[in-house]
């Protein structure tokens, strides 16, 4: 009974203080009831002011040191830091944060042991800053005896040191990795503080002191990559990697030199992989369509065609008229279904710029999902070979169009005949996910589709007997 | 199977009591509500079922479609007559957002995330009815979703009790999400709980491994790694492993080799094995020489007798093959192994950071390295797992095959070549 209490003691709360959220709501009260009190001159008239952001959330370092001056200096922090992270689902409070960095200034060891086994259980981060600004604040010279006696708090240590690390002098880093025990653990270290040719200048001779001959290899080999390797490479001989492991470096800084570097063009490759909504369109239409005026062919555009997003893409299909931007943007809003786009689009066309095709495909693929049924309606009316345009939309639609409505708009759409082969694996892809989940319920959505090509290829997909 | 049918009403009937008698339960459909279908705003009916009812709110989207609002001006009023849906009508803002026909229009809406904030604090407010409306099948094909947004709200609010009860009755993908869920922050009590669900309505479950897996996770959590407390009392083979498995992770990365080895003692030996293999894939601290010196201290130990011979070559190969980079140098990781006191387990290791070597190395470059390994068994037992991953039959695999000294080795690397041949033709040397 204790806990229904506690529920109803939420509820009532909850109740209490709830706040008006929006600026919509706000003027509501104003308003005459429909929709519940809210009018649409009401919701028109808010919209016209960006919602009240919240009070400037205070900086949440700020707030863990406000925290820090709260807390007594009697304080038991270890049962604190426990206390405040018992609820993992909860936001970590800025005053258990606190508590944490308290602990690790008076009692590191103690407070890793409970931080390193922490880091593991969650995917929390909360605790590395203060870590890191512990091991900032004097912490750096010991880590090497806390990585001995907190074995387990090892991967923490390294990732918050070598950020800690970061601002500091590259003769410092040196040093913290020279007292490391392990030499994995000094790679590991100086791969994170010194992972570029700039850091590591004038220290090689040092940085291969500090290394086994496998971890001088495992460091000469992540320097292969960066891009000052070549200014390195007298000083990689001086330094006296291991034999196999320079001659790997020397040999990639020829490759790279030999590289033809920056040559991303539109080639064979790149034009193959245009999505859906493109197909059935040759490479010499694609050229014409490219080489609209004022549109210039680069990396940007080719980029927005392989996505089939972005801005440029009505104006890469050929539609490149101002007008339509309005248009475009209520139809991506889900504002407007396909006859309205295609309607506007027409309306936006006096001078016969798009092709009627082109029209109708963009009204299609951007006004589906807000109403299925009267798209495929709209669709059949507008000629041609609507079939196959639909085809060409529905593999871009898995997050549009639910699988069991798309479902029957495909049963409809092909009624006697049969969709293409591309149209059935999708909808059987989508079904399978479901089947999975909640067997039961999708096999009875698709017993009851219509009779079909569709349904017989789901039923022997999904291993079903026909009538049951 | 379904033993936990008889408890679970009990205790969703006390709460049902418990919300009515602190006023807490909203009636549903408080919202305005008239009839009506076919408006713009929500799809034409066809695709829609059977006769549903849309109030103001959808009359009052439809006027907002047809307003002068553009940009963002019109996604803010959407926004918060929206929201405004959420609050005053949760059953008709759900079934906008997530029955089939209209999931589409409005998923971007709904994702939002101060939206789906609002909605699963909406959920947290009537649980009871929400869980009703999902197994109602109002949403189809995304009632994942729906009874996912469900279940994060109700643990958050402290109502977990309601998703343990709600588990038996759950889709079978459902109750794998809620399981997982609950798991990730369970208290003693429902974790319990959780293993008793195992063994009932959960008995069957395809997936139940992947549930013994989260709950070994959490169950590890609070016994704070204590074996004893882990291992006492449960006799499920599987969920063994899984505490064992989850054990390891947790507890052991980091640690030196002696201390892995004192920690690996700890375990029954019923699960030592899976647990060792398990440890293989974790990053060991120290690389290969970490790995060279827990190889040891597992023999110094007498761990490799709770193994069988093939697990323990599995186990010890999968640990080499997992530490070992191609950077490694092979004489220093031969002078690691030479460390290894038990002969058998010496060999295994060598022949796998050889096999691992040539694969790497597949472009050559053998003979120069055996160049600087003194001859022996080292060097022998390197040697001859290069030599199973070459396609033989050329000049370096003759020579190298010429400095094998060990002749029950060749013998055996000739077989095994013979029975496996890297490359069509390979033939034993007459």
């Amino acid at each position: 009974m204790l806990l229904a209490a506690s529920h109803g003691a939420a509820l009532w709360l909850g109740a209490a203080q709830r706040v008006p959220v929006t600026a919509g709501e706000a003027a509501k009260a104003a308003g005459k009831a429909d929709g519940g009190g809210l009018t649409l001159q009401a919701l028109i008239e808010g919209s016209r002011q960006p919602e009240k952001a919240g009070e400037e959330e205070e900086d949440f370092d700020l707030r863990v040191q406000k925290a820090k001056d709260k807390i007594p200096a009697d304080a038991d922090l270890g049962a604190l830091v426990r206390a405040g992270t018992v609820d993992m689902e909860a936001a970590m409070s800025p005053e258990t944060v606190a508590a944490f960095g308290l602990w690790l200034d008076g009692d590191p060891v103690a407070a890793l042991r409970f931080g390193g086994k922490f880091y593991r259980d969650h995917d929390y981060s909360e605790f590395d800053e203060e870590l890191k600004r512990y091991l900032e604040r004097g912490g750096l010279p010991k880590l090497h005896e806390l990585m001995e006696a907190v074995p387990l708090a090892r991967e923490q240590l390294i990732n918050t040191a070598s950020a800690a690390l970061e601002d500091l002098s590259r003769a410092e880093a040196l040093q913290v990795a020279g007292r490391l025990k392990s030499p994995t653990d000094r790679l590991e270290l100086l791969k994170s503080v010194m992972d570029n040719g700039e850091d590591v200048k004038g220290n090689l001779s040092q940085i291969r002191g500090l290394l086994d001959k496998s971890g001088a290899a495992a460091f000469l080999q992540m320097l292969e990559s960066d891009s000052e390797a070549t200014g390195l490479l007298d000083e990689v001989r001086a330094a006296g990697f291991p034999e196999a492991a320079l001659k790997s470096f020397e040999a990639s800084i020829r490759e790279r030199e030999e590289e033809d570097s920056d040559s991303i063009g539109i080639n064979r490759g790149n034009i193959d992989a245009i999505p859906g909504f493109l197909r059935g369109r040759t490479n010499s239409d694609f050229i014409e369509v490219l080489q609209i005026p004022g549109i210039p062919i680069n990396r940007n555009n080719i980029d927005a065609i392989l996505d089939g997003r972005g801005a440029a893409r009505e104006s890469l299909v050929g539609i490149a008229i101002p007008e339509n931007e309005v248009v475009f943007a209520a139809a991506t809003q889900g504002r407007m279904g396909s006859q309205e786009i295609y309607a506007a689009l027409k309306a936006n066309n006096s001078n016969g710029q798009a092709g009627e095709r082109d029209m109708v495909r963009i009204a299609l693929d951007l006004g589906i999902r807000k109403d299925p049924a009267a798209t495929l309606e709209w669709l059949r009316g507008t000629g041609g070979d609507w079939q196959s345009l639909l085809a060409e939309v529905i593999p871009d639609k898995r997050r549009d169009i639910a699988p069991e409505v798309l479902a029957e708009l495909v049963t409809d759409a092909w009624k006697g005949g049969s969709p293409p082969e591309e149209t059935l694996d999708r909808l059987s892809h989508s079904y399978a996910r479901w089947f999975e989940a909640d067997g039961d319920a999708c096999s009875a959505s698709i017993r009851k589709l219509g009779d079909g090509a569709l349904k017989t290829h789901l039923l022997e997909k999904f291993g079903m007997e026909a009538t049951k | 199977m379904r033993r936990g049918l008889l408890w679970i009403p009990v205790l969703v009937a006390s709460h049902v009591a418990a919300y009515f008698a602190m006023g807490g339960f909203r009636t549903e459909g408080s919202g305005t509500r008239q009839a009506g279908g076919g408006q713009e705003g929500v799809p034409t009916a066809k695709y829609r079922g059977r006769g549903e009812a849309w109030g103001g709110h959808a009359r009052l989207l439809q006027g907002l479609a047809a307003s002068q609002l553009t940009g963002e001006e019109y996604q803010r009023a959407r926004t918060a007559l929206l929201k405004d849906w959420v609050k005053r009508d949760l059953r008709g803002a759900l079934k906008l957002f997530y029955a089939p026909e209209t999931w589409g229009a409005f998923r971007s809406d709904s994702e939002e995330s101060e939206m789906e904030a609002l909605v699963r604090e909406e959920m947290a407010r009537q649980p009871l009815a929400v869980w009703e409306w999902i197994r109602s099948g109002t949403y189809g094909s995304n009632r994942g979703d729906v009874s996912n947004l469900w279940g994060a709200a109700l643990i958050a609010d402290g109502k977990s009790d309601l998703v343990l009860a709600a588990v038996p009755e759950a889709s079978r993908g459902e109750q794998e999400n809620l399981v997982g869920k609950l798991c990730k922050n369970a208290k003693a009590a429902d974790l319990a709980q959780i293993r008793r669900l195992l063994d009932g309505p959960l008995a069957d479950h395809p997936d139940r491994e992947d549930m013994a897996i989260d709950y070994g996770q959490r169950r590890v959590v609070l016994a704070d790694g204590n074996v004893t407390e882990l291992f006492t009392g449960e006799e499920d083979p599987i969920v063994r492993d899984s505490l064992c498995d989850n054990w390891i992770s947790r507890e052991l990365p980091g640690l030196p080799p002696e201390r892995i080895a004192e920690r690996l003692a700890e375990l029954p030996g019923d699960v030592l094995a899976g647990g060792f293999l398990e440890l293989a894939g974790e990053d060991l601290r120290d690389g290969m020489p970490g790995v060279a010196s827990l190889l040891d201290e597992m023999g110094r130990r007498s761990l490799w007798k709770e193994m069988g011979e093939d697990e323990r070559a599995e186990a010890v190969g999968h640990m080499v093959e997992y530490a070992y980079e191609d950077y490694v140098d092979p004489s220093e990781m031969l002078g690691h192994f030479a460390t290894i006191s038990d002969p058998a387990v010496r060999g295994i290791a060598l022949e796998k950071a050889g096999e691992a070597w040539g694969n790497s190395h597949s472009d050559g470059g053998l003979i120069e390295v055996l160049g600087t390994l003194p001859p022996g068994e080292q060097r022998d037992g390197f040697l001859a797992g290069v030599l199973l991953t070459m396609s033989g039959e050329d000049e370096e695999f003759e020579t190298a095959m010429g400095m094998l000294e060990n002749g029950e080795l060749k013998e055996r690397v000739v077989k095994e070549l013979e029975k496996d041949p890297k490359v069509d033709g390979f033939h034993a040397e007459e």
